[in-house]
């Protein structure tokens, strides 16, 4: 696909993913990269900048010896959420209002 | 995986320890879950030490700018952090994702600068030198003709000695002028990282706003 997602977006994306679930940073990147192509190195200044605003947090689980830093989201980091989905549908209809007209007059 | 670890830790010292700490048990934990054997598997899925340090460096000195502005309009950063700083950025720009035609851009928007700067550097050193040389040919004529024409010669050893004079004068104030030019090419690779990030920061699209 050539279409690349969005800081925003991607924002919004790992703020949904952990509405579901709390994630650690492995996982979430697998699952990322599951519906866009990111490179390895992109989720930790997003999560670093998610938990820098207050959105997520972290916390420590043991795991075979050693520790997993999972993030989980908060009650802002939800109204958060709220806010991207509310601008990604305007801009959502406003480019099928574009791409979608050119089918129907065709 | 630990040896790993440590260069990353080594090309990450400029940052705080708090930040640095951080980034290494991140990315620790990840090689672990990813279960990365040896060097060559983790390098083929997180690049190079190097490279990952290059990455996570230019967003982070991109951020203490922001940083430091907002604290304190007045301080300057001393000029190698500037120049360190903007070559980081530079790295940085070519590992973002934003296509080859935006790359060769920058590229050229950087050599221009470049160009620009050591021409000016070099004619400053051009005026320099010939001031210099000038007056010192001046004073050694004057001293070979002030045994035959007393009065040129006194007027060749003065105005030699003004050339050397205004030379030592136009040092430190050129010096301070490439100085403040240095700084201004510094700011302005920052500023115009800091518009790219913000657009391309994971991918190519442009935001809607």
């Amino acid at each position: 696909m050539s279409i690349a997602i969005t800081t925003e977006l991607l924002d919004g994306c790992v703020l949904a993913l952990l509405t579901k679930e709390d994630y650690y940073g492995y996982a979430l990147t697998q699952r990322v990269q599951e519906f866009t192509a990111v490179s390895e190195s992109t989720l930790y200044p997003v999560l670093r900048r998610l938990k820098k605003n207050g959105w997520v947090t972290t916390y420590d689980q043991p795991f075979q010896g050693r520790n997993r830093r999972y993030y989980q989201l908060t009650d802002v980091g939800r109204q958060r959420l709220t806010v991207i989905k509310g601008d990604w549908q305007d801009y959502k209809d406003t480019i099928d209002g574009v791409i979608g007209g050119v089918d129907e007059h065709e | 995986m630990n040896e790993y670890l440590d260069d990353l830790e080594r090309y990450l010292a400029v940052l705080p320890d708090d930040d640095r700490a951080d980034i290494i048990s991140y990315y620790r934990e990840y090689i672990e879950d990813a279960e990365l054997g040896d060097r060559a598997a983790i390098e083929g899925r997180l690049g190079t030490a190097k490279h990952l340090a290059r990455v996570t460096l230019a967003d982070a000195s991109v951020k203490a700018e922001e940083q430091s502005n907002a604290d304190d309009q007045r301080t300057t950063a001393p000029r190698r952090n500037n120049w360190r700083n903007v070559w980081m950025i530079i790295l940085g720009v070519f590992a973002l994702p934003i296509g080859v035609p935006m790359i060769i851009a920058l590229a050229l928007i950087f050599i221009a600068a470049i160009i620009v700067v050591g021409a000016l550097i070099l004619s400053l050193v051009a005026i320099v030198a010939s001031i210099f040389i000038v007056g010192v040919a001046a004073v050694i004529a004057g001293f070979s003709a002030l045994f035959t024409e007393w009065a040129t010669g006194v007027l060749f050893i003065g105005a030699g000695l003004v050339a050397i004079g205004l030379m030592l004068i136009a040092v430190p104030g050129s010096i301070a002028l490439v100085r403040w030019f240095g700084r201004w090419v510094a700011r302005m690779v920052r500023s115009t990282y800091k518009r790219l990030s913000e657009r391309y920061h994971v991918g190519g699209a442009q935001n809607e706003e």
